[in-house]
Formats: C-alpha cells, structure tokens, sequence
C-alpha cells in the first residue's frame, strides 16, 4: 500500500484543533478509503465533483470529532453514515434549484467522466440514468444492497429505518427502474 | 420516441443484477482522489491513488444496526389445542389462491406437528455510544415458544457476528455460522448451540472441529439470499453447506459435526450462478437420507408474464456417489414461478427466496410479496400450485416469510406484515404478526392460525428461515 508524506504539509498543533494525532490518523483514514467514499458519494449524487465535496466534508466532520471518537477503529462506518447525510443534503440542496439549473446540472452530470462512461453499456448507462431519478431513499437503498452488498438490517441502520422498509423500497426501486427502463424515460 | 425493451430476461432480477453491474461499472471510474483539506491552508498532499481491485473496496459492515429479535411467543398450549381467533383467514384447495375470509377451526393440531418450545433466533443491535460510531452487538437469543420468555443469550466475542441458524430435530441442539471479521473473504466457523433448560447450564456453546470456511459466495448473487445458509441434519451429527463462487463449480459438502471431517462433497459446473436469481439452499430431508437442493433461475418472459424455474433437487446422501451433483442427484420439484411480483399467487422470487421445504420431502412452502402463501405437494414434478391462501386484500402492500414448517408441512410458522407509510409495522397486531398457522393437508375448511407469536417492542423485521430455527 502507498504511503503518505505529510510530514511537510501537516502543521503543527493549532489552538482549538485536534492536533497532529488527529491530522496523521485522518490522513491514513482518507488514504484507506477516500475513494470508496467518493465512489458512494457519486452513485448518489451523479457528480463527481459534488461527490468529491461531499467526502472531504465528511473527513472534515470526523477530523473535527477525533478525540470524541470513543473507538476510532469504527471510524469507516462512521465516515459513510457521514457521506450519505451529507448526499441527502446536497440532492435536498439540489432539489431547491430552478427547474432550469437542474437541467443544467444534469448536462453537466455526465461530462467528466464521458470517457469512462463510454466503457460502460448502453443497458447499464440507462440503468444509471434511471438511478439519478429515483427518489433519495431509494437510490440509497440500492447503494446500499447491490454496490455496498449490505444486508437489509445493516442497510436499515445506515438508513434509519426498518429491515421491512429497505425491503420494499429495495422492491420498489427495482421496479420504478424496469419501469423507467421499458418505457424509455431512462 | 419510447426505447423498445424486448429482451425477454429483463424482469426485476435482471434489474438488481445490472443495477448492481452498473453501479460497480460507475464507481469504478473513480480511481483517485484529491489531496485532504482539513481546514482553511492546511492541506496534506496525496499522490494518485492507485487502481483498486474489487476486492480491496470495503464491503465492511460499518453502522450496522438492525433487527432481528426476537424473543415472542405464545401460543397457548398448541399441543391441547388452544387455538387464538383471528380474523382474515382461510384456504382452499385444489390450487390457486383465495381471498381471506373470517374462518377459523378448531382442529387441534397433532403432537407431530406441534411447534417445538425451543427457538433460537440471532439478534443484532447497535450500541451508539456517546459522541463515537455506533457499534454492531451480534448475538443468538434462545427462547421459548410458549411462554415467550428468553431462555439463554449467547453474545459473539468481538469482530464476530452471528450469521446463520439452523436446528436439529431434538430441538435442543443448534449450529451457527458466524463470521470472523467482516467483508466476504473472512472465514466462516461454526459453533454449537446446546439447550439445557431447567438445569444450572442452561446453554452449552462449543466450537465445532470443522475448519474454518472461506468458501465461495457468489457475489453476483449476494444481497438477494443468505450467503451462508448452514443445514443441520435432523440428528445433529451432520452438517451441509454450499460452496459457491461466482464463475466456479456449485459444491454441496457435508462435514461431521463430530470430528469435523468432510463425509461427502458433491459438485457441478452445470449449474452457474449466472442462470441463478439467488444463491441455493439445502434442507436434509427423509429422516437425513437425502439433502433437497433448491435453486431458482434467472426469469424469462413468457407472454406477459415473467416466469423463473425453481428446482428441487433430492441428493442421496451417504451412499456411494459419483460426486457429481447432477449424476448423484434427481429432480424432485420442478416449477415455474413468478409473474409479476405479488400477482399471481406463484411462488416469488427473490424477496421471498428461500423456500421451506418440510423434513418428510413433501411439501414445499413459500411466499411472494403480495400475501400469497402457497404449498406444493409431490408427487407431482410439475405443474400449478397446489394451495394456496390469500392472507390480505392489499397485497401490494403486504411481506411475508415462511420462518418454520413441521416435518410433514402442515404447520407453519408464518411472519407476515402490512405495510404502511413506508414502515413494515411488526409488533403491531392491528397490522402484523408472526402466526403459527396449520392447513391440516390441503382441507381449506381446516386452514387455521393456531396462535400468533408476540414480538417485544422495538422488534424490528428481517426474520427469515435461516435467521431463527426451531
């Protein structure tokens, strides 16, 4: 596994702040799985820049509430609790836009990455374009079954919700998406 | 313009699976990540990095909660009889389903047929602790039936979890799979469960001297099945798993439970996870002679419907075989399910995976999402169902699992709920409940719920056969 310099970028302990502990230990939690965190983040988000925003927030958040952590080793789970809020915020944040800044939103969804979209099917392009549309919980409800393989009870703890729930919004998902699918609206 | 779809394989399973495919494809243009800025000026460099392969991604089981109580119970008296009334009830026979109606009966049910007072159920919950991540407690609960009181509780030590059940038919004695670390290469081990109640040890918990497993476990087909579906036999002595990876042989092994020795393994490349929906179950059947091995493919339209072949395969077990699983095996149960999800009154797929098969071999139990309750009964290879009970006028809004049935397949245990607002509403008897019910053979007329089992509060769903065992 690579390895981290910081040893020129990480200042020294500041007033107020968790310190060189905290920094080193973050730095080797981003290193771990800031890119699993930012590939969740862009299935819910469709962006990878946001998603990307989203993920340094959520490092921001655990960096702040170091020396509260009372098992640090949990620290993941902890990190991808931090990265769905902070999606659900962000799409809450998007939601708000004019119907004209979404649509330009979802132009600019698809630019960065149109080289390594083009490696993936037409089917499965679809597919993720009828993920972008379906609504928070379910989107994150298939993130959580079929990209993170959690089981439903582990699914309903990140979600807050019932084992039963993330059973029919899983249901449901699948459905909306076969339906959007066939009928061309993705 | 609508995009035509005319691909005859493209029903809810074959969109979980390339949702799942298209969502991997998507993650994976991501490959690097931008340098940490943990406050304003202060950024620590990062170099690019490298490519991931998929099975460093962690899968890990972080913020878990869940579900999975369950202590309960009831039943007053099943064995004299003591039958609760319930409304929205009722069967038929001679296949199909029918509506519920308001019948109940009073036909005891038979000592052979009696729900044994003994269940043990995993339990999880989670721990948040003040300020820190919340932690996953994995446990198994032992409780009794009757009275609903817990009878032993045994926790897994740390980085452990509980993931499977399953009993023997002493009723005494379970074995349980349980994860040693987290993510699907950790290896599997397998303890044993020892009920004692009324003595000083009320419960033994002993390792078993089978080897650690890390086998096979199909990732293409994880989430939509138990991944670790253990089966003990009837006697206690013998112990069957499967072993399947994806784009790998379908292995069945049966260890001793004693000495931890591998008795039998039986493979196939005949059947690939590719053609399958989920993963395969087994259940020892016909007093521990035989192991029934029911698989479900991948469904494929059929006029309007979209069907899916559900085998059963009967496997001999202790003779001299070949070890190759179709050679060695003879198809018991051949049926073609679903349709649309909840509709047809077929068996479902997926959600409702796996079925129950009861010990005898004869009768064949399952649910789909819409409330339909159903048993197939040999002799039969093929063909319709044979019964069936609609259990809710709303089943689009209706869950169900089969958790238990009796040797014979005459009486079940049944959870089933009615969903509301988004939220299954378990512990609720306005609108769920887990029920001991009994057809009585395909007698519509003494189709009945013997007695529901209670829930404590805070019970949340997600029972399901291989979960709680009696």
């Amino acid at each position: 596994m690579d390895t981290v310099d910081t040893d020129s970028h990480v200042p020294g302990p500041r007033h107020g702040s968790p310190g060189d502990d905290a920094a080193h230990a973050v730095a080797a939690l981003y290193q771990a799985h800031a890119v699993s965190m930012i590939r969740i983040a862009l299935l819910m988000l469709g962006d990878r820049a946001a998603a990307e925003d989203v993920v340094q927030d959520a490092f921001l958040g655990v960096y702040r509430r170091w020396q509260r952590l009372s098992e640090p080793q949990k620290a993941e789970a902890y990190l991808r609790s931090a990265v769905f809020n902070g999606c659900r915020d962000a799409l809450r944040r998007e939601s708000r836009r004019t119907r004209r800044d979404r649509a330009a939103a979802d132009h600019l969804e698809d630019r960065p990455s149109a080289e390594a979209m083009a490696l993936i099917s037409e089917d499965r392009r679809r597919i993720l374009a009828g993920l972008r549309r379906l609504p928070v919980r379910q989107r994150e409800a298939l993130v959580c079954r079929y990209y993170l393989e959690l089981s439903e009870a582990e699914t309903a703890s990140v979600m807050n919700v019932s084992a039963g729930t993330v059973k029919s919004t899983t249901s449901r998902a699948i459905t909306a998406l076969g339906h959007m699918f066939r009928e061309g609206l993705c | 313009m609508l995009k035509e779809n005319n691909n005859p394989g493209q029903d809810d399973s074959w969109f979980a699976k390339e949702a799942a495919a298209a969502m991997h494809d998507y993650a994976r243009t991501v490959n690097d990540a931008p340098p940490l800025r943990l406050a304003a000026g202060f950024s620590l460099s990062w170099p690019r990095v490298p490519r991931w392969q998929a099975w460093l991604i962690p899968v890990t089981v972080a913020a878990v909660v869940v579900a999975l109580a369950v202590s309960l119970v009831l039943v007053r008296d099943i064995r004299n009889g003591g039958v609760l009334t319930h409304t929205g009830t009722t069967g038929s026979a001679g296949g199909g389903t029918v509506p519920a109606s308001t019948a109940t009966s009073s036909t005891p049910v038979t000592d052979a047929d009696s729900v044994p007072p003994y269940y043990v159920a995993i339990h999880s919950t989670v721990v948040k602790a003040t300020g820190g991540p919340p932690v996953l407690l994995s446990s198994l609960v032992a409780g009794d039936t009757r009275t609903g009181k817990e009878v032993a509780n045994v926790a897994a030590g740390p980085g452990v979890r509980f993931m499977s059940v399953s009993a023997a038919g002493d009723d005494r004695t379970f074995v349980a799979a349980e994860q040693i670390g987290t993510g699907g290469t950790a290896p599997i081990e397998f303890v044993k469960i020892r009920l004692n109640p009324g003595r000083e040890q009320v419960v033994q918990v002993t390792t078993l001297p089978i080897k650690r497993q890390v086998f096979g476990t199909a990732k293409s087909l994880r989430g939509l099945g138990d991944q670790y579906n253990v089966a003990l036999s009837s006697s206690g002595t013998e112990l069957a798993l499967i072993d399947f990876s994806d784009n790998s042989e379908l292995a069945v092994n049966v260890f001793s439970v004693t000495t931890g020795k591998l008795l039998q393994r039986w493979t196939t490349t005949a059947i690939r996870s590719g053609n399958l929906s989920t993963m395969p179950t087994l259940t020892w059947i016909d007093n521990d002679r035989e192991l029934a091995l029911a698989t479900l493919g991948t469904p494929t339209k059929q006029g309007n419907n979209y069907l899916a072949a559900q085998t059963v395969r009967s496997i001999k077990v202790g003779g001299s075989g070949s070890g190759d699983l179709i050679a060695d095996s003879t198809v018991m149960r051949y049926l073609l399910v679903g349709g649309t999800w909840g509709k047809t009154g077929a068996c479902g797929y997926e959600l409702e995976w796996p079925p129950v098969i009861s010990a005898d071999g004869k009768t064949f139990t399952c649910t789909t999402g819409g409330a339909f309750l159903t048993w197939v009964l040999p002799p039969k290879v093929t063909g319709s169902l044979s019964f069936g009970i609609d259990l809710t006028t709303n089943p689009n809004d209706f869950v169900s699992n089969v958790l238990w049935a009796s040797k014979t397949g005459s009486t079940l245990i049944l959870e089933w709920g009615v969903e509301t607002d988004g939220t299954v509403h378990y512990g609720n008897t306005k609108f769920s409940q887990v029920d001991v019910v009994s057809h009585v053979k395909v007698k519509a007329s003494q189709l009945r719920f013997v007695a529901q089992l209670h829930f404590p509060k805070g019970f949340q769903d997600g029972l399901d056969a291989s979960t709680i065992a009696w």
